[in-house]
């Protein structure tokens, strides 16, 4: 992979994912790469979720990183969404399936069933 | 002919939606220890935040990315992180002074227990948020807001010596600590960065158009203009009543005193009115700006218009902070101490949400054509510079003028 | 606000709620300057302040108490003027 595409991808990093019903969920926390040594690396998958942010903290904080915002436990703190997914890259990454197929938005899904219990919600 | 009556109205709203607590306090104590000396430092601040707003918006605009957005995104997770918990903390200190201001208001006009009050201020504001949609919201804060327009009426009829107020809108310089620490408090009291957050969200909620962005920058230059003219009549109404008895105001009470002083019991409750609609709106924001913050950092779905099981952490947040202003005001610190570390604080880390909108504002891979031009550059760095010396003062003034006490 | 109350053009509440906090700052000050050591030549000075402190916070609470009586209001505002002019010369010379 050359060079501008290696920005490229980097451009992708922290931007805001929205799935295909328009709906915002989440961000690209970190990205997955694929190759053997000696190949140029692809970027295989989007990983979304907290849980990933202790490895891009600075080494002295990221045992405090991982407590606090989780270690990476697939599924839990963090989602893998394959770059095949990706529809569109814009001001946002357009994905092409719904956030809930994905796995992605599922704090807002858990927090729905609690706020659709309000009011006129 | 319907446009520019809702321009009209939106400027309106715009300038009983400036004042917050923290004009309130601050400009009320530069006219009292300093007269008119002060009146510069308002239109330093208002352009200044004219300069991030329109920054902002066009930046919304554009490229479809609200401030926290733009933080997150330019400067990276770990500075965004440190950021985004900075602005978190200001924002909930500066709504409990909110909410705490509104509360001792609303003291000033019923004489019931503040504890009770507070209560009130909080639930009141809570219910009218989640029932009455947004539109009708900014409305009816922003109109009745504009009762403050007593002040300026006010600064007129006590007929100061107008050359004296000339004089004062004149940068000068006086060495004392204090004076410093006033220039400080009354910039950063224009300069409300949780305004422009939230302005920013509101861009991409009304999904502003390239064809609305002209319109869209003259709007908000007119409100603010209009609102900090507000603000100096703040100062130059204490500077007329409480200089020359030495008054040092440290109540809200002794602000509306001012009005009372002009017009009697009707400048009082015009005041009183204004001064609680003013900061019932300015917490409004303050609560959904922090909303907006946390959820645009994160990647959650957000909106004021939508519904709350639409976007339920960012409905979640906006309800965690004003619970949790609440427990702070109920502790019975004083609102006013609060409003003070409240402005400071945001002083200090203005530069942080500043510099990635203003290097994402110059940037044509972002903005295309819509990039800054030399005006917009010219000012975005000037102020830069402005924000860097006064965030860096900041904090030691503060200590050194025992807050303002001197 | 005792010449506003003379003049009637203030609010009961008001005078109630705002005049509550300035005499609790007048009693608290007095309180300091009461408690903190003091060299013997400020002894006079100090008490005087203390004095009008109270003296101060006792017109304010008369105000609190009766707001509707004008007649008191005009003289408060009298007694408060010179009181104010005191504490300022007193300010001065400490």
């Amino acid at each position: 992979m050359g060079g501008d595409r290696m920005d490229l991808v980097y451009r992708v990093l922290d931007d805001q994912l929205v799935d295909v019903d328009g709906r915002r969920c989440g961000r690209v926390d970190d990205l997955e790469f694929e190759g053997d040594l000696g190949e140029p690396p692809r970027v295989s998958a989007i990983l979304s979720g907290s849980g990933v942010w202790h490895r891009r903290m600075p080494r002295r904080l990221r045992a405090i990183g991982a407590r606090l915002f989780g270690s990476g436990v697939v599924g839990r703190d963090v989602i893998r969404v394959p770059w095949t997914q990706v529809e569109d890259i814009s001001s946002v990454i357009q994905l092409k399936s719904k956030a809930r197929e994905l796995g992605l938005a599922q704090g807002d899904d858990r927090d729905a069933t609690f706020v659709a219990k309000l009011p006129r919600s | 002919m319907k446009k520019i009556f809702q321009v009209a109205l939106g400027i309106i709203a715009a300038i009983g939606g400036f004042v917050d607590i923290g004009e309130l306090v601050f400009n009320t104590q530069a006219g009292a220890v300093y007269r008119y000396q002060l009146l510069w430092a308002v239109p330093v601040g208002v352009i200044g935040i004219v300069v991030f707003a329109e920054m902002t918006g066009r930046v919304a605009t554009v490229s479809g990315r609200p401030v926290f957005d733009v933080v997150r995104m330019r400067m990276g997770l770990n500075v965004g992180l440190v950021t985004l918990v900075a602005s978190l903390l200001i924002n909930l200190v500066t709504l409990a002074a909110e909410v705490g201001g509104a509360a001792i208001v609303l003291q000033l006009l019923f004489d019931v227990n503040v504890s009770t009050l507070i209560l009130v201020a909080v639930v009141g504001l809570v219910l009218i948020v989640y029932f009455v949609p947004f539109g009708g919201i900014e409305r009816i804060f922003g109109y009745l807001g504009c009762a403050l327009l007593v002040y300026v009426a006010a600064a007129v009829h006590l007929r100061p010596d107008w050359h004296q107020v000339a004089q004062g809108l004149v940068p000068s310089w006086h060495s004392s600590a204090l004076y410093a620490y006033f220039v400080v408090g009354v910039i950063g009291a224009a300069l409300i960065p949780y305004e422009v957050y939230f302005y920013s969200s509101g861009a991409i909620e009304d999904r502003w158009t390239l064809r609305d962005l002209s319109l869209n920058r003259a709007n908000s230059v007119l409100g603010f203009t209009l609102g900090g003219i507000l603000s100096v009549a703040l100062i130059v109404v204490a500077g007329e009543v409480f200089f020359a008895p030495k008054v040092q105001p440290g109540y809200l009470g002794t602000t509306a005193l001012g009005a009372q002083h002009a017009y009697g019991e009707a400048g009082l409750l015009l005041a009183l009115l204004g001064m609680l609609f003013a900061v019932g709106g300015a917490a409004v924001e303050c609560a959904f700006s922090g909303a907006y913050t946390l959820a645009q950092f994160a990647g959650w779905e957000w909106g004021k218009y939508r519904r709350p099981r639409e976007a339920p952490r960012f409905t979640l947040a906006w309800l965690i902070f004003f619970a949790l202003a609440f427990v702070i005001v109920e502790t019975g610190v004083d609102p006013v101490l609060l409003t003070e570390y409240a402005v400071i604080l945001s002083v200090v880390a203005l530069p942080l949400t500043y510099l990635p909108v203003l290097l994402v504002a110059r940037d044509r891979t972002f903005m295309g054509e819509r990039a800054n031009g030399l005006l917009a550059n010219t000012f975005g760095w000037l102020y830069f510079a402005i924000l860097l010396v006064v965030s860096l003062a900041a904090i030691p003034l503060m200590l050194v003028t025992d807050g303002g006490a001197g | 606000m005792a010449g506003d109350l003379a003049r009637g053009r203030t609010k009961t509440t008001f005078v109630r709620v705002h005049g509550a906090e300035l005499s609790a700052q007048a009693e608290h000050e007095a309180e300091k300057l009461n408690d903190d050591p003091v060299a013997p030549e400020l002894k006079m000075p100090i008490e005087e302040a203390i004095k009008l402190a109270a003296d101060i916070g006792g017109a304010i609470d008369d105000m609190r108490v009766s707001p509707q009586d004008r007649e008191q209001a005009r003289q408060d505002e009298v007694k408060l003027r010179h009181w104010a002019g005191r504490a300022d010369r007193l300010a001065e010379t400490l």
